[in-house]
């Protein structure tokens, strides 16, 4: 059953998910928090744990082009304990889209709009978010092409503006913590950005491409999202230094740190502007796929229906998480790591597994 | 219990639309009151029954006529200064007055057939029996020639009326580029359209709107190139349209329009021959309507609005620079009071110290918090905008110097506005001129980020932009995605840059799905006439390289 | 109060009655599914009644189990 008709082309499909996993930059100050100086190696150390992760969700992909996690989840463990996995995703994804909210809430809070209820803020994002999601996949994933290029454009304005504050010695000492610490930031970046992409198994069946190109789209947007993070993170620890650790968000302080002459002050409303854009998409689509997910727990056709809904589902469940943003930090440091974990890398695994050992899908005779 | 209420209310409402759709069926246009099926024999009573479905109007002159030596009784009726006198003088009047038929008349239909053949001087001559039908030709400009024991009576093509001549449009001045627009006559905008494209691929095609007022429309398009789809989408709508009077092709617009809540018009208009035969020659749809120098296309999209005829007409480099000029004047017009009302009551820190004196100088005093006193501002320059389109020319011109200098000064000098919002809304105005077609769009978006920023300052203004995108993003026109060309990834020769012609081997993909190719690639060599200056040596050896 | 109940009632308005009128049951019962949280979370939180957070508590959980960083 395929609720949404609307497709999407393969490149279309590749700058979502790097759009995607550009906007969860924001989240490195979770990792800055725990590695400090060696941030960036966590991040590099993420990514290439995350290389195996990926192809996991392609060979997915690639077993089951015309459906979705949930139709996956339906074949490979029967329909009791699909639909009790399915239902525990749509909560995953509900909850993923909530916190991402409430993150656009309190970021907004701390760096532009010091004074305004966050109720607006998240309300306002998501009414913006649901005249979108009506119009299903198409329209949601439009214009990420326009914030890659422009993420993009602006990582690299910015590197070039602080390249007269950059200082080595930044660096050192390299490898000065206890490998727990590594560890944990390496889960962090594996789950947090990268592992979310399992979102994304929902809406593959709507997006036209080849069993050859699934891998090379996959690819593309993990090195697209990857380097813009891994650069951020590199340009952060080259300003900051050990003081990574001090800030709530490291690269609003980095750009605020840009003075060349009188001519270039205060960019960061650059930074931040364009974050509250790459956040606005991340949640559109969690949106989307909380509502889709909603939708095809319960065979729903129509699925337009639900979308306000669940959007005011979402702000209020949101406001419910995190009672502060150093909450927030500390769960996103500590725990959530594992929590995430099972629905990103475990049960993917475990179905992939299950899929070759019971030899799905059955290939129908033509 | 209230919700119940209303629930029944709403039901109520969609129960009384759904009777209203099903009893309103399509309106017969050919049934008019107190009208025979067919002409009667006697002239008498033809002519009774015409003067009836004429309502007795005064302007309908009917001339009786003897024929022949046998003074047969004859008429013609024309409506005055709808069909050319001349035309009846020379073609009509004088022929059947000098003609002396060989012999007895022929009776009847005979009679009829022989004044066609032999009598009658006109380009166009048809015999028709039905009174609507006679009706709908006179009104149009045709003389009806009836004769006494005819069941038919003679249409010939007399139309002729006073109109206006080709002349510079109005609306769209050009520097450089053909002066001609179009006029309020249809053939004449058809003969112009046909003039740029002398294609037998470029198809016509006529049809008749409009209950009472029975306009012409025509339909052009190159055969081969628009795609099927749009075309017959636009037939589709075209049919569909049943309403009482078309005075102008905004009817039209607003009838087949895709998205007619939108703030942004997804059917494109223009003045000027050579935009519609560029539009054509991209594969959409002109729509020619009678009486009117505005024609339409479809489908269109958003980017067009940002492009000229002028850009082709000059040199790229120039071209991409005015191009890029108009996005940011665009972008100006939307946002810069929003802007202007985020930075001074939110975001104070990020405008630079000196410029924060300034403006808190400017602003000490004025008696409105900033959101009115923009507002009020913006709300002005539209009022002197209108003023100055209505009224002739010179008042107009009198209207915005007491408007813009004396009031705008008065008012910064008596502290009822700061400076600087008069600044921001002059620029705004000013820019909003970059991109006429979208004007109207921009001054409702205008407003409703001014009302954002005031509210959640930056934050606002970036939603808002993000929901003005997906709105973008949703329309469509005619089947073609509205935003189409302005989406990254396809297209990229003629939109934020204007490539060298020659770059333009394809149609914009979104329109035509057949014959996209325009031409052939080739690049002209960048100094052309360079073998001439050199040795002959080289010249070869560059032209061995060259191939 | 009274703003969130006309946010609600918008809401309801907006979706539900075209739901209604389908007489699609299945659909309005997961509209229900979603908009009875809703409401009941918006007006606790009206109420300023404390909620407690659900991964917070998964956190604690997880850390009584020792899963966890520190």
């Amino acid at each position: 059953m395929r609720i949404d008709k609307g497709s999407i082309s393969g490149m279309q499909f590749m700058f979502a998910m790097a759009c995607y996993i550009q906007a969860s930059t924001l989240l490195t100050s979770f990792v800055a928090a725990v590695t400090t100086q060696d941030s960036w190696l966590a991040a590099l150390f993420g990514s290439l744990v995350c290389l195996p992760l990926i192809w996991l969700f392609r060979s997915l992909m690639v077993m089951f082009p015309n459906q979705n996690l949930l139709e996956i989840l339906d074949e490979v463990y029967g329909p009791v304990l699909g639909k009790i996995l399915g239902a525990a995703y749509c909560w995953f994804f509900i909850t993923l889209a909530s916190i991402n909210l409430t993150d656009l809430g309190d970021f907004t809070k701390l760096t532009i709009m010091e004074e305004t209820p966050n109720v607006v803020l998240l309300i306002m994002c998501i009414l913006v978010a649901a005249m979108a999601v009506r119009k299903g996949v198409s329209l949601v994933t439009r214009f990420s092409d326009f914030f890659v290029t422009v993420a993009f454009s602006i990582l690299v304005v910015s590197i070039v503006l602080v390249l007269n504050q950059i200082k080595p010695a930044n660096f050192l000492p390299i490898f000065d913590q206890p490998p727990i610490k590594y560890i944990q930031g390496t889960h962090i970046i594996a789950t947090i950005p990268y592992g979310e992409l399992v979102v994304f198994l929902m809406i593959h069946p709507n997006a036209k491409m080849s069993r050859r190109d699934t891998g090379r789209y996959l690819l593309w947007a993990f090195f697209l999202g990857g380097f813009t993070m891994l650069f951020i993170v590199l340009r952060d620890v080259a300003v900051l230094g050990n003081t990574l650790d001090m800030f709530t968000i490291p690269s609003l302080v980095t750009l605020r740190l840009v003075n060349l002459g009188m001519a270039l002050s205060r960019v960061e409303i650059l930074f931040v502007i364009i974050l509250i854009m790459l956040l606005f998409f991340k949640i559109m689509v969690l949106y989307y796929i909380s509502v889709l997910t909603v939708a095809h727990l319960l065979k729903i056709k129509k699925y337009r229906n639900l979308v306000l809904a669940l959007g005011a589902l979402m702000v209020t469940y949101g406001l419910t998480l995190y009672p502060c943003p150093v909450r927030h930090a500390a769960s996103a440091q500590e725990t959530v790591p594992f929590i995430w974990s099972p629905f990103e890398i475990l049960l993917p695994l475990l179905t992939f597994i299950v899929a070759k050992i019971r030899k799905l899908p059955v290939r129908k005779e033509m | 219990m209230f919700l119940g209420y209303i629930f029944r209310k709403l039901s109520f409402l969609g129960n009384q639309y759904a009777l209203y759709r099903r009893t309103t069926g399509p309106y017969d246009r050919r049934s008019m009151e107190g009208a025979a099926k067919k002409l009667d024999k006697s002239l008498e009573k033809n002519l009774a029954c015409l003067k009836g479905m004429f309502s007795d109007s005064c302007d309908l002159k009917i001339h009786p006529l003897e024929l022949g030596p046998d003074r047969w009784p004859a008429a013609i009726l024309f409506i005055e200064g709808m069909a050319d006198n001349n035309k009846i003088t020379e073609g009509v009047l004088r022929p059947m007055n000098e003609w002396r038929p060989e012999g007895t008349l022929a009776a009847g239909q005979r009679l009829i057939e022989e004044l066609a053949k032999k009598v009658l001087c006109a380009g166009s001559i048809k015999p028709l029996s039905s009174p609507e039908e006679i009706v709908l030709e006179c009104l149009s400009g045709n003389t009806v020639v009836l004769a006494e024991g005819c069941t038919s009576g003679l249409i010939v093509g007399t139309k002729g009326w006073e109109k206006r001549s080709v002349s510079e449009p109005q609306a769209e001045t050009v520097i450089r580029g053909p002066r001609e627009g179009f006029t309020e006559n249809i053939c004449n905008n058809t003969a112009l359209i046909r003039r740029k494209i002398k294609s037998g691929k470029l198809h016509a095609e006529s049809l008749t709107v409009g209950r009472r007022t029975q306009t012409d429309v025509r339909l052009m398009y190159l055969d081969d190139v628009a795609s099927r789809q749009v075309v017959d989408e636009v037939k589709k709508r075209l049919s569909r349209l049943d309403v009482d009077a078309v005075l102008e092709s905004g009817y039209i617009e607003e009838y087949i329009e895709d998205a007619p809540f939108s703030p942004f018009s997804t059917v494109g208009y223009s003045e000027k021959p050579d935009v519609i035969a560029a539009q054509i020659l991209e594969g959409r749809v002109a729509i020619l309507v009678d009486g009117t120098p505005f024609v339409l296309t479809a489908p269109m999209l958003f980017i067009e609005s940002f492009q000229t005829t002028e850009d082709y007409y000059s040199r790229p480099l120039y071209a991409s620079l005015v191009r890029m000029l108009r996005f940011a004047g665009y972008l100006i017009t939307v946002f810069a009071p929003a802007l202007y009302i985020a930075l001074t009551s939110f975001h104070q820190e990020f405008i630079p110290t000196n410029l924060l004196f300034s403006i808190a100088n400017a602003r000490e005093g004025t008696p409105f918090p900033v959101l009115l006193e923009t507002m009020g501002m913006v709300f002005a320059f539209e009022i002197l905008r209108e003023a100055g389109i209505r009224l002739p020319r010179p008042v107009g011109q009198a209207i915005s110097i007491v408007g813009a200098l004396i009031m705008g000064d008065a008012a910064v000098s008596a502290g009822l506005v700061g400076a600087p919002v008069v600044i921001t809304v002059a620029i705004t105005a000013v820019a909003s001129f970059l991109v006429p077609a979208q004007n109207d769009a921009g001054s409702v978006l205008r407003i409703i980020m001014m009302i954002l920023a005031a509210f959640t300052g930056w934050y606002g203004i970036s939603m808002g932009f993000l929901a003005a995108l997906i709105h973008l993003g949703s329309l469509s026109s005619f089947g073609v995605p509205y935003f189409d060309g302005l989406a990254w990834t396809r297209d990229q020769e003629d939109t934020i840059v204007r490539l060298p012609l020659w770059f333009m081997i394809r149609r914009p993909k979104a329109i035509p799905e057949t014959n996209q190719i325009r031409g052939r690639f080739f690049i002209p060599s960048f100094r052309p006439h360079e073998a001439l200056d050199e040795d002959e040596e080289d010249a070869d050896e560059r032209r061995g390289e060259g191939t | 109060m009274i703003t969130v109940l006309i946010f609600f009632a918008l809401i309801l308005l907006i979706d539900l009655y075209p739901i209604v009128r389908r007489r699609s049951w299945r659909g309005a019962f997961g509209f229900l599914l979603l908009f009875i949280p809703a409401l009941t979370l918006a007006i606790l939180q009206q109420k300023n009644i404390e909620v407690p957070s659900l991964m917070l508590a998964l956190g604690d959980l997880l850390k009584s189990w020792g899963i966890s960083y520190r």
